[in-house]
């Protein structure tokens, strides 16, 4: 399975910077919800910011693993907990990092959401990234030699945009 | 469960009952010379950029230029994407009263920061 979705367009310092983004199904406690989260193939885990988490009724246990986040940015304090998220129908549980914004550098702003590899890139998808689309390929649950053989038969992709849940 | 009929059956688009909500659409918030720059850019980026594309880069600018640095709860119509809740707690405030076949026509999502803080006019980029 397929998917061609464009690719979202920003505008950065005076460059525009297209930017990959799609909209998962994260059950929350009131049922799923479509969240959409900017992919991110350098970020090993998906990333929450523990606000939006609370607000958006993602349940996680808070202690959980408790671990540090370094970015670019600097540090933060984080729990890992798994998310259950609904991709091409089917419910699969993902490894997330819930991030605790330091005090110093809370705004009224919060962070991004990131979609990162660890459990999404390495089980679930491939992604194939162009100028103007992102594709991405679902393995199905397949073994991958026989995803691999599949993917070649079927090498049609269906149109999607950033707002449908994939 | 997975099938095969769902790789390629096509889901609604809109919800109806939506529509009565207080909401802005976003190809209704007035352009600015920052927006219409902002789409020369991209323009010149990319210039065979489909018509249906740059549509969407104006969109997406908006909504960035907007709401960026925000989570908002967005809702598609046929006009476009439209925004049901402006902020996080507005969001979480309308989201556990709608039904759930409603929910599903509903996208929490946080465009990127304009490139330009308002107040103390620094450039920003999300690294």
């Amino acid at each position: 399975m397929k998917r061609k979705i464009p690719l979202s367009r920003w505008y950065r310092a005076s460059i525009s910077t297209p930017r990959p983004e799609l909209s998962i199904e994260v059950l929350t406690s009131i049922g799923f919800q479509k969240v959409r989260f900017v992919l991110d193939k350098g970020s090993d885990f998906t990333t929450i910011p523990r606000s939006v988490a609370d607000r958006l009724r993602i349940p996680f246990e808070r202690a959980t693993r408790q671990m540090t986040v370094r970015g670019i940015g600097g540090r933060a304090q984080a729990s890992m907990a798994p998310i259950v998220i609904r991709l091409f129908g089917v419910e699969r549980s993902i490894p997330c990092v819930f991030a605790e914004i330091p005090v110093e550098s809370r705004s009224e702003r919060e962070p991004p959401s990131l979609l990162g590899r660890a459990g999404f890139l390495t089980d679930l998808c491939d992604v194939f990234l162009s100028d103007r689309h992102f594709i991405l390929t679902h393995r199905a649950s397949l073994p991958n030699w026989l995803y691999r053989i599949v993917s070649r038969m079927v090498p049609v992709f269906r149109e999607t945009d950033p707002d449908d849940p994939i | 469960m997975f099938s095969l009929f769902s790789m390629f059956s096509r889901q609604k688009q809109y919800c109806e009952s939506l529509k009565q909500l207080p909401q802005q659409l976003v190809r209704d918030l007035p352009m600015t010379p920052e927006i219409e720059r902002a789409l020369e850019i991209v323009g010149k980026h990319d210039p065979r950029l489909p018509r249906r594309l740059m549509l969407r880069a104006e969109q997406d600018i908006k909504l960035q230029f907007y709401y960026g640095g925000h989570y908002i709860a967005v809702t598609r119509t046929p006009e476009g994407l439209s925004v049901l809740a402006e902020t996080l707690e507005h969001a979480s405030e309308l989201l556990p009263t709608l039904t759930e076949a409603e929910r599903r026509f509903v996208t929490v999502m946080r465009p990127a920061e304009w490139a330009v803080d308002s107040e103390t006019g620094e450039e920003i980029y999300e690294a």
